[in-house]
Formats: C-alpha cells, sequence, structure tokens
C-alpha cells in the first residue's frame, strides 16, 4: 500500500484515510498527516484488543463520535480506514464502498512473495457434509448449514482460509452436540481433507 | 435488562459496568463471547476517542461473519447487543432506547393514558406445539433447581442449530417465546429447526440422566402435551 494510492482516495471523498500494519506502521493520506501517531495508535489498540479476544473473525468496525466517526475494514495483517468529521459525511455505505476499492487495490498490487489465495476443488464441501453426517447424524444438515452462512462462506468459490475457518467453526459447534473431544477429532479430520 | 430479552433482532446481549469494566450479564443464544468483545471494545473506543477526537462515543459496531455486535452507552452501562450483519446500528439503538426509555413524571395527571397494548403473537399450531414442547421438556429436565442449567442447554442449541430462528425467538422469563409474528414463508423452516432442538435437548437429557430416566421424563411431557 502506498501513499499515492491513499491520497486518489481523499480525492475521491475520503477525508483522511490511512493503513495501518499489524506492528502499528502507518501510510496517511495527505489530510491526516499531523495525527498519524495517532492513527499508528489506535492501528496497535485495535490488533491487540482483537488478539486479546481470540477466535472472533472480526472483519469491519465503526466507531462512532459526537464529532467524528471511524470506518474500519480489517485484514489478517493490516487495517484500511478512514477518519471523518460528522458533519460533513457522506451516508456510510458511499465510505465503506471506497474503502472496500482501496482493499481491492491493494489486493492487485499484492508483492509476488506474498501468499497467494488458494482455491479448493468445488467437490470439498460435500467431503466436508460427509464427514459431518459421520460425526453429527440428523444434526448434520442444520450445523452446516447454519455456520456457512455465519461463516458468509462463497460456496461457489471455497478459499483454504474460508474453509479452516469454516472447519473450526464446525467443530465447536458440532462438540457442543458430541462433546469437545470427539468434535477435536471432527475438526481434525475436517484438516486433513486440505492435505 | 430483562427488557432486552422481548425485543426482535437481539439474538444476544451483554452488560458492561462501565465505571469498571466488569461484565454483569451475558444472555442470549449467542455463540460468540459478547461479554468479552463489549468489555474490550468498549475500553478501546475510549482509548480511540481521546486519541482521535472523535467526541462522545455514539457507539461502536463490530462485523463478524453474519452477525453485528453494537456498543453504545446507556445509563453508565455499555450495552453490547448482537444483531444480524443487515441491521443498521443507529436505527436498532433508537429502538432500544425507546423501549428502554424510564417513563418520564410530568406534571400532575388528570387522566391516566395507558399505552395501547401490544399486539398478541399469533403462532401458527404447527410452532406453538413444537414450542409447549421445547418448554415442556426444560421444565421438566429442570425439575429440583436446575431449571437455569436447562435454559443454558437451550440457547446453546439455540445457537448452533437455530439459524434464522434466532432474532425472533428466545428466552423470555424463562419460557422459549417468539418475540414477533412468524412470517408464512418462514413456518416450515422454524418447525424444523424446533424438532432439531428438541432432538437436541432429548440427547443431552440422555447423556445427563441416562437413557431410562430420560424415557420416564420424555413420557411425562408427552402425557402433558395430550392434556393440553
Amino acid at each position: 500500500m502506498n501513499q499515492e494510492i491513499l491520497d486518489k482516495f481523499e480525492e475521491r471523498g475520503l477525508k483522511i484515510v490511512f493503513n495501518v500494519s499489524k506492528d502499528g506502521e502507518a501510510i496517511v493520506s495527505k489530510s491526516g498527516v499531523g495525527l498519524k501517531s495517532k492513527i499508528s495508535q489506535t492501528g496497535v489498540v485495535i490488533f491487540e484488543t482483537i488478539n486479546a479476544i481470540g477466535g472472533v473473525k472480526i472483519d469491519t468496525i465503526e466507531v462512532i463520535g459526537a464529532n467524528r466517526g471511524l470506518l474500519l475494514e480489517i485484514g489478517e495483517d493490516n487495517l484500511i480506514g478512514t477518519l471523518f468529521e460528522r458533519t460533513e459525511t457522506p451516508t456510510f455505505e458511499n465510505l465503506w464502498s471506497l474503502l472496500r476499492e482501496i482493499k481491492e487495490e491493494r489486493a492487485i498490487g499484492v508483492k509476488p512473495e506474498e501468499k497467494p489465495r488458494v482455491m479448493l476443488p468445488p467437490d470439498i464441501l460435500d467431503e466436508f457434509k460427509k464427514v459431518l453426517k459421520e460425526y453429527l447424524g440428523d444434526f448434520a444438515d442444520r450445523i452446516y448449514q447454519n455456520q456457512i452462512k455465519a461463516q458468509r462462506i462463497n460456496i461457489e468459490e471455497v478459499y483454504e482460509e474460508d474453509a479452516r475457518r469454516l472447519i473450526f467453526a464446525l467443530g465447536k459447534a458440532a462438540g457442543m452436540i458430541i462433546g469437545p473431544t470427539k468434535g477435536k477429532e471432527l475438526t481434525n479430520k475436517l484438516l486433513g481433507k486440505l492435505k | 435488562m430483562e427488557l432486552l430479552d422481548k425485543i426482535p433482532g437481539i439474538i444476544g446481549y451483554a452488560v458492561i459496568n462501565a465505571e469498571d469494566g466488569r461484565i454483569e450479564e451475558v444472555k442470549g443464544s449467542s455463540t460468540s463471547p459478547l461479554g468479552d468483545l463489549s468489555a474490550f471494545f468498549s475500553s478501546a473506543g475510549e482509548v480511540i476517542k481521546n486519541a482521535l477526537g472523535l467526541g462522545e462515543i455514539d457507539y461502536l459496531s463490530l462485523c463478524y461473519g453474519a452477525h453485528r455486535l453494537i456498543i453504545f452507552l446507556n445509563d453508565n452501562k455499555y450495552l453490547g447487543i448482537e444483531v444480524e450483519r443487515e441491521q443498521k446500528p443507529e436505527v436498532f439503538i433508537e429502538k432500544i432506547k425507546s423501549e428502554i426509555k424510564p417513563v418520564e413524571v410530568t406534571k400532575p395527571v388528570v387522566e391516566e393514558i395507558k399505552p395501547p397494548p401490544s399486539p398478541a403473537i399469533e403462532l401458527p399450531r404447527s410452532i406453538s406445539s413444537k414450542l409447549l414442547q421445547i418448554n415442556f421438556l426444560i421444565d421438566e429436565f429442570g425439575a429440583e433447581g436446575k431449571k437455569a442449567h436447562w435454559i443454558d442447554i437451550l440457547n446453546q442449541g439455540l445457537g448452533i442449530l437455530g439459524g434464522d430462528l434466532l432474532p425472533v425467538a428466545g428466552i423470555v422469563e424463562g419460557k422459549l417465546s417468539f418475540k414477533e409474528q412468524v412470517p408464512p414463508e418462514k413456518e416450515d423452516e422454524f418447525v424444523q429447526i424446533l424438532r432439531t432442538i428438541i432432538d437436541f435437548l432429548v440427547k443431552k437429557a440422555v447423556e445427563e440422566f441416562g437413557s431410562s430416566q430420560a424415557r420416564i421424563k420424555v413420557q411425562s411431557v408427552i402425557e402433558k402435551m395430550k392434556q393440553v
């Protein structure tokens, strides 16, 4: 992510726009340069809070104050955000849509050494269902449907990271029915399907 | 905060003491750690507010999976309320604040004006009978002072099996209840979900009481159902 991209989006309507990496390194568009250290501190607070809780994949955060608002798109290693005055706010939907564009633009500009996303074969979810049926019997379908929805899995294109998230969610839910030991066994069996 | 139990759309909620960050209450059928999320993020919100000059916080909203957690201050307590992701925070907060607003004492009342009674929820028979069965099962399994434990089990079951049922149904005053009318197109799905919840409760009863005791308790519920 470079300053140029952020400045470009500032011109398109994002008041102050920034990218903060997990270790607190911040790149801020030109209007927000004076706030760079505060923005960096905010990024660190967000990542530390998410880490402290663990196990919940938070993807967006809004912090809305009386004077200013903050919208954040949370990634694995960085967050992209905008800080705006409440008085001159376009709709939040517009701001979110611009933030997502930045995220996509960043994805296009991913450095070659970064790990590419791995798409899994289309029948992987059927494999999961078979294993679930084996462990959960009649509960399998409902647990599966609920977790597909809860984890927002796109069943047309399943990437490895999504599949892993789904597996852990299925294992946790299954554990409430068949007990934690069997739930863990199920998780491992599903993880084995990724190999 | 029992009032929150009755508001449609709420999947679960946490109440946090704003003074010391203590988790005072967590209720509902969410499978996420609402107490920790609300406590940690309300505290993080304070730090961010001061760092970036946001002014008094109206709300924080976190999205994860298909859910949204809305955190806001109400009467010296942070409320963290889990709803479906599509819900608009401002609209929901207004709705909640208007529901929990204390009645203002005004000038001497000449004539007491009572609010119109909220419309009764009419459920299709297929749903009401399953609901009744679940509540009878909870009473039967939870006899001898174990009701709270079985309510917890019911909430667990709702959390993992409830799906679209969650925003419209929940535990109100110790009973599984619907908080709003069932859309006709959802009736069959909800019946299926409730049936699965019954199977879940019976499975848990077998684990807890053994199969013969569980069978006796289930039989007792069947007898009660016949008398209704």
